[in-house]
């Protein structure tokens, strides 16, 4: 019953989208479209290119400033700022990603293929970086430039401070019982 | 219903005999053999059919679904046209569509294993898992094909969207077949008109033989160039990103 269900749910769905394309047309342009000279329309990577990407997310500027109250609003003024330089940077890079991997496809068509397995990869590793880079949009423009340095940062921070608490309580274990405790931790690990 | 049905068939015998007419006028036997044989067995079949039901032959229903599995392979061959005529099959893209052709028969082979034992008669089952993976196949090419950019021919394409619409049809309607069965007569009409309106596509996209494209090559060297620089782009992307957000 629930099979019948499912199949008449498809067909239902593949007819909509077989009339969709029917409606949609023929597409002529496709012929044309790309050119041999397109193909080193890829040299243009404006987001790849930009070295300093590092700095846009460094909060040390905004953070002086902030300690200041006279410069509070000089502060507020920077994040503000940084956060449209951040967001532009994405869209730089978001385009940059649509280039690549317009230009992967492009290199197919033009028989230049590694085979099923690589194209594979490339199509999720492009939609993967297209939800990594809409991910950072959103993180941006709602918490601002540096919430996310912020929160690596403290994630980071975490990590250490636990890796150090552990290596202190190690240093307390004379070191003829460490063989006992790395067997004692692979037999957990197994 | 017997004058609509009637209609229905008739009007089915009308275009396919305009299709065949047209395809040998302007060669398309020649150009699309697979589909050519798809047309002529459909043709001869529903002639076969409206002679068997006109003389109210016990043997009907039998000869209906038993050549009615003839047609089901021969789908299978115009989608095999679509994609010989899509996709060059020697070139690195005709061995990566075809690799994912393979990859959905397998899949649906496997599903269809999985869901052998359900419910309902045995050839509106094979006539629902059969157009569900012929459509699967024309959609996958026609997806691929846009997705490389690949030119596609107006008969090639209006041959794809015909069967496909067809075929998604028939999957839903032998569903409901199955599920709601005083529907039967109603599921004989959108059976009939379904069929009629795949021909009237047909008509309009095969009026002309469209030639395929020519598949654009790349000189070697300019294209190990572009792969190279593809290639370092590529590499480059994530640990940008990753650098700038201090990972």
């Amino acid at each position: 019953m629930t099979e019948l269900i499912l199949f008449g749910f498809i067909g239902i769905v593949l007819v909509v989208l077989f009339s969709v394309a029917l409606l949609i047309g023929h597409s002529h342009q496709l012929e044309e479209a790309e050119t041999t000279a397109r193909l080193f329309e890829i040299v243009s990577l404006p987001g790849l290119r930009f070295k300093n990407a590092a700095t846009l997310f460094d909060n040390s500027d905004y953070q002086i400033l902030r300690r200041e109250t006279a410069f509070k609003s000089v502060a507020w003024h920077l994040r503000h700022d940084r956060r449209k330089l951040v967001l532009l940077w994405l869209r730089l890079l978001r385009k940059d990603l649509l280039s690549l991997w317009r230009f992967r496809r492009m290199l197919a068509n033009y028989g230049v293929s590694a085979g099923f397995a690589e194209e594979l990869q490339v199509a999720i590793t492009a939609i993967a970086g297209l939800v990594l880079l809409s991910c950072l949009r959103v993180i941006v423009t709602i918490a601002g430039p540096f919430a996310l340095t912020g929160l690596l940062r403290s994630a980071r921070a975490d990590v250490e401070g636990l890796s150090r608490s552990c290596a202190f309580l190690l240093g307390r274990v004379p070191e003829t019982r460490w063989s006992e405790i790395q067997h004692a931790w692979n037999a957990g690990q197994s | 219903m017997v004058t609509v049905d009637g209609s229905a068939i008739g009007l089915g015998l009308a275009l396919q005999a305009l299709l065949l007419w047209q395809c040998l006028k302007v060669g398309h036997w020649r150009n699309y053999p697979l589909f050519f044989s798809y047309l002529v067995y459909t043709f001869l079949r529903t002639i076969a059919l409206v002679i068997f039901r006109g003389l109210k032959h016990p043997a009907y229903p039998l000869i209906y679904w038993d050549t009615n599995v003839g047609a089901i392979l021969l789908r299978f061959g115009v989608a095999f046209e679509v994609f010989r005529h899509i996709f060059v099959r020697e070139s690195a893209l005709g061995k990566i569509a075809g690799r994912a052709v393979v990859l959905v028969l397998v899949v649906f082979a496997a599903a269809f294993f999985l869901l052998s034992n359900q419910p309902g008669t045995f050839f509106p089952d094979l006539e629902r898992k059969s157009g569900l993976a012929v459509v699967s196949i024309l959609a996958v090419m026609l997806v691929m094909a846009r997705y490389y950019s690949v030119p596609v021919s107006l008969n090639v394409w209006g041959m794809a969207v015909g069967m496909g619409l067809f075929c998604s049809i028939s999957v839903a309607n032998f569903a409901t077949f199955d599920l709601i069965r005083s529907s039967f007569p109603f599921w004989r009409l959108v059976s009939a008109f379904s069929f009629s309106a795949m021909m009237l596509i047909w008509i309009w996209a095969l009026w002309c033989y469209v030639p395929d494209p020519q598949p654009k090559v790349l000189r070697e060297s300019l294209a190990q160039d572009a792969l190279a620089m593809w290639k370092r782009s590529w590499d480059h992307f994530r640990p940008n990103i990753r650098r700038a957000i201090g990972l």
